[in-house]
């Protein structure tokens, strides 16, 4: 079966580029497709799209998008400055690595940097090689893994995933916003890397739900599609943003995996309740794919400690205002999983996180707020983004932040857009490590940090990042993340075994707020629009560790 | 957008950059183990409020696991960082370096205490000749050393001061050490004196070695028999060799020619061909490293990427064109890009390993011709090019990585100045980096370093080969003063399947 031409326009929209040696290859549903309000979720044109995906790594039956590299690189023959291809002058094929035979692979769609296209359900697992070729052009190659399972969903721009709501004769009728998905209700959602007959269970809102169906398992190539009930009653909260996990076995490349996203849902049926408080209508225009105003306020504080007696500050403000879609607001609600993760660094080959802007970029243009200001008691900001860094002093008496704990108050002298407007909001007291600088982590035992947790209300979500060298030598990093207001985050002694011993490590502490918690307003722009105000905090410490 | 400033957040500022002191001084800039007792130096990237000075400037170092740090003397202070006394008694291991300058925050950087990290001094000058009967000179292309002249050497990272003399070599030929120790009121400087021997040959860049203790640095000398300027091997004129001595720059123009050969599979490969022009200034130090940098031959893990210049070029944007040409080829290099004359040809359509297309960047004589252009010295000059290097394998590579696997190439059409570095990676999981004689035609990868490689697994082999030192095609173009250089470089990729 091959997908509709419009379908296969909007597949190589939903790209991300990730450049490796000669080209990329990753799942092509690790970037999102269309809003949920249409049925069809291809059916749809997106704007620009975000990408965080294994690149590389592909598994049987997955549909996945090979980019070339970036435009303007000489290796690339994929842009000679010709007109983009067809799918009928473009051949791809896999060869498993030991073996001669290239096998044809079906394309989806076809454009100037891009294929789209299907790994066999059949193809061995290990290493293996992608050829590629466009009429008259030389034949270009890439490796690739191809491992039991690696999956990702069909998300609305990075946002929340793509859900249908079942009926009981079969038809789809999307969940949104104003259409969340009810208890007992059967809910399709779609993504890509399943692999094989690969087992599946799925929790909404940190409950258990039942997995009614994997067939039709794969009704479009290249497509999973997985069937689950939202459980009945009033077991999961309701929320416009409630955690949606996928969990999967991947049998000798990860144990278990999941893969989260949220989704919309009310024991009524009737429009969830914002937590920016937005209005039906705005969620309306959100769900069929419109855009809401939006001023972006980033501020942030962070601690950088030299030593005990040598701290200073360094600070940031900014003003950012722009349109967002539903799936760039949900983006705000991802849920963030508490516990601590350890990774080492890349030091070659082939793995690479990006993002990257394409398609057709028609973003509508971002409101003029006028010339804004913020302040707090006696201190007024004025956006002028990194503000002057302080002089050090000990951490005894660190130096006084700018952005300060306490009521702050956002004010604008108005536009053409927005009228004499402001707003208050509420930030907490920077945060600051507890104990002796610089800690001193024994590899061997647990290791506890503590901060100024009190300060912090239950939204502040605190990761560190511990990043050093390996016990086994190269470098290695390591992230926890926990609720900012526990105060307290113990480091596992199994993590901190794998850093090398005597060596000195930097620590980077980052507090941010979650969910509703992040402070925001709604205003009204002149032509009578909602502008959402939302302030993007986040305070930290930066500082050698020394680990024994 | 929140991760983007999140990430911004944790990326703060550039990390400083701690080395040896001789080192720094000659351009490098990656972070080393510096010893005990020797000078060295961190790259500070603040922002400076007022002119540094040495009183301003404060540096500690923390050993790890010490609540202590240890005070480093100061001995100099600039806008582009700090040199210090690394204190004789630091600990070795890894330690917090802490500094400062005046009217600047406190800056940290993670550094290794190792027992030596020796180097040898060639900025300003690779070294002092001293006369008996003269002044003493600085060495240099215009004022080299001669037999019976004694020279003054200097180093720091020796660590603790071996009990035996060091053991001088200068083009080989071993020479009578007259001083070795620390250099008078100079804590942290090693100097060594030493009587060139006869019999030590000739040249601009006369290889020296030093061996002391388990320490060996290597450095070079501008020596010939009647202490008259040394004939270069680029040719350069012996006031442009004054202009080096004396600081200054030469004009040189890099001409660029790659030819590459990619093949998916035996039955599809092609060649991707370009070639560019570009002019700027080059220093003493930077042409010396055209001779003094051998790259190391043998296998390692890892990728090596090879590093460039840096060109920075102020004027008007070029205009015109430039050619190259060959037989009955001419390649017309346009004025493009501003300052850079170029032209990328289109690749060749897919066709069997054995049975390419011929390249247009082709082995034979060649000519240079750039008359009429604006950015270009007018001139042209004549050199030859060795034949593109192609692998003597199928497509894709096999290759066991339980056994040494040796690679095989048309080495015979490459002069001795011509090297071959090869990188193999494997999807995921790590690289291989080897450097031979392209001549030799063959080398040979260990079986422990194939051993990190995943059996079924995916990779891809590349060599590049391109010319070193005096077999780098080149010409001095006497009426305007300007050096031409051509970077050729050849390349085959091919895919690999491990086994």
């Amino acid at each position: 079966m091959r997908l509709s031409f419009r379908t296969a326009g909007l597949l190589f929209a939903i790209a991300g580029v990730i450049q490796a040696q000669n080209a990329t290859v990753l799942n092509a549903a690790s970037v999102q497709t269309a809003p949920p309000a249409l049925v069809n979720p291809f059916f749809s044109e997106v704007d620009f799209v975000g990408v965080s995906a294994y690149s590389n790594i592909v598994s049987p039956g997955m549909m996945a998008i090979l980019h070339a590299p970036a435009p303007g690189a000489t290796a690339n023959p994929l842009l000679r400055g010709r007109p983009a291809p067809s799918a009928s002058e473009t051949t791809i094929s896999i060869r498993h690595s030991g073996s001669s035979l290239a096998i044809p692979l079906e394309i989806l769609s076809v454009n100037a940097t891009s294929i789209t296209f299907v790994i066999p359900l059949n193809m061995p697992l290990g290493g293996a090689e992608i050829e590629y070729q466009f009429a008259g052009q030389p034949t270009g190659w890439t490796n690739v893994n191809v491992v039991p399972a690696s999956f990702a969903f069909f998300t609305n721009l990075g946002g929340p995933v793509i859900a249908q709501s079942v009926a009981a004769d079969g038809s789809l009728s999307p969940i949104g916003l104003t259409t969340p998905a009810q208890p007992g209700q059967t809910i399709r959602i779609t993504g890509s890397g399943l692999g094989y007959n690969t087992p599946v269970s799925v929790t909404v809102g940190g409950v258990p739900a039942t997995v009614v169906s994997p067939p039709p398992h794969r009704a479009t190539p290249g497509i999973d599609e997985i069937w689950f009930q939202i459980p009945a009653g009033s077991a999961v909260t309701d929320g416009c943003y409630v955690p949606l996990v996928l969990s999967y076995s991947s049998q000798n490349q990860w144990s278990q995996m999941q893969t989260s996203s949220t989704i919309s849902k009310t024991s009524t049926g009737a429009p969830c309740v914002h937590p920016f408080q937005l209005s039906v209508a705005d969620m309306a225009t959100l769900d069929s794919g419109g855009y809401i105003a939006v001023g972006q306020i980033d501020m942030s504080t962070t601690l950088d400690v030299a030593t005990a007696s040598a701290a200073s500050r360094d600070e940031y403000d900014d003003l950012n205002p722009t349109e967002m879609t539903a799936g760039q607001i949900a983006s705000l609600f991802l849920p963030t999983a508490p516990g601590c993760s350890i990774g080492r660094t890349s030091t070659g080959g082939f793995a690479y996180l990006g993002q990257i802007a394409v398609g057709n970029a028609s973003l509508p243009t971002p409101p003029d707020l006028g010339s804004a200001v913020l302040q707090n008691g006696a201190t007024t900001l004025n956006f002028s983004g990194t503000l002057p860094q302080t002089t050090e002093g000990p951490l005894s008496a660190p130096p006084t932040p700018a952005i300060a704990g306490g009521t702050w108050t956002w004010q604008t002298s108005g536009s053409t857009d927005l009228a004499t407007s402001s707003f208050n909001f509420t930030l907490p007291a920077p945060f600051q490590l507890s104990g002796a600088t610089p800690p001193s982590f024994i590899r061997t035992q647990d290791q506890t940090l503590n901060w100024n947790g009190a300060a912090f209300d239950a939204g502040a979500v605190l990761t560190a990042f511990l990043n050093g060298s390996a016990a086994t030598g190269g470098q290695v990093s390591l992230d926890c993340t926990v609720p900012a207001n526990s105060g307290t985050l113990t480091i596992p002694a199994t993590m901190l075994s794998q850093l090398a011993g005597s060596s000195l490590d930097t620590l980077n502490i980052l507090v941010r707020e979650t969910g509703s918690f992040i402070p925001h307003a709604q205003l009204k722009l002149t032509s009578g629009a909602t502008l959402l105000m939302y302030v993007s905090y986040s305070t930290g410490e930066n500082l050698p560790v020394d680990v024994q | 957008m929140r991760l983007a400033a999140i990430l911004l957040l944790l990326a703060g500022a550039l990390p400083a950059q701690v080395r040896n002191a001789a080192v720094a001084a000659a351009g490098g800039s990656a972070t080393a183990p510096v010893a005990p007792g020797s000078l060295a130096f961190v790259t500070d990237y603040s922002t400076l409020y007022q002119e540094p000075t040495i009183a301003g400037a404060v540096v500690s170092i923390r050993p790890v696991g010490s609540s202590t740090p240890i005070p480093a003397q100061v001995e100099n202070a600039t806008s582009s960082g700090i040199t210090f006394l690394v204190p004789a008694d630091t600990p070795l291991g890894n330690a917090q370096l802490i500094y400062h300058q005046a009217g600047e925050l406190t800056q940290w950087a993670a550094i290794t205490i190792a027992a030596s990290d020796f180097a040898l001094y060639t900025t300003p000058a690779p070294g002092v000749n001293v006369s008996a009967s003269g002044p003493a000179t600085s060495n240099g292309l215009s004022t080299p050393v001669q037999p019976g002249q004694a020279i003054e050497i200097f180093g720091t990272g020796i660590g603790a001061l071996p009990q035996s003399s060091p053991q001088v070599t200068l083009g080989g030929v071993m020479q009578t050490v007259l001083y070795a120790g620390i250099a008078p009121d100079e804590p942290g400087l090693i100097q060594i004196n030493f009587q060139i021997a006869s019999g030590t040959p000739d040249g601009c860049y006369v290889p020296m070695t030093v061996s002391w203790g388990s320490s060996t640095a290597t450095s070079y000398l501008s020596k010939t028999s009647s202490g008259m300027p040394c004939q270069h091997p680029f040719q350069l004129s012996t006031s442009a060799l004054q202009t080096l001595d004396a600081g200054g720059t030469v004009e040189t123009g890099m001409i660029s020619m790659t030819t590459a050969l990619e093949a998916a599979s035996a039955q599809q490969a092609s060649r991707q061909e370009s070639a560019s022009a570009t002019f700027n200034s080059l220093t003493a130090a930077e042409i010396a490293s055209y001779f003094t940098e051998p790259p190391a031959q043998g296998c390692s893990v890892g990728s090596n990427a090879p590093a460039g210049l840096v060109v920075s070029i102020i004027g008007p944007p070029f205009s015109g064109s430039v050619t190259l040409q060959h037989a009955s080829t001419t390649l017309t290099l346009t004025a493009a890009s501003g300052f850079e004359y170029s032209l990328t040809l289109p690749p060749t359509a897919d066709a069997p390993l054995n049975n390419l297309p011929a390249p247009e960047i082709a082995g034979g004589a060649w000519t240079w011709n750039s008359s009429g252009a604006s950015g270009a010295p007018s001139g042209s000059f004549n050199f030859n090019l060795a034949a593109p290097v192609q692998l003597n394998s199928g497509a894709p590579i096999i290759i066991p990585t339980e056994q040494y696997q040796t690679i095989t190439w048309n080495g015979a059409g490459f002069d001795s100045g011509a090297m071959l570095q090869m990188t193999l990676t494997g999807l995921g999981s790590g690289a291989v980096s080897c450097v031979a004689p392209a001549q030799a035609g063959a080398l040979t990868i260990p079986a422990n370093l194939l051993a990190q490689f995943t059996p079924g697994g995916s990779g891809v082999l590349t060599v590049s080969v391109t010319e070193t030192g005096a077999s780098i095609p080149h010409a001095f173009l006497q009426s305007s003063g300007t050096l031409m250089l051509v970077n050729w470089s050849s390349g085959d990729t091919r895919p690999v399947d491990f086994q």
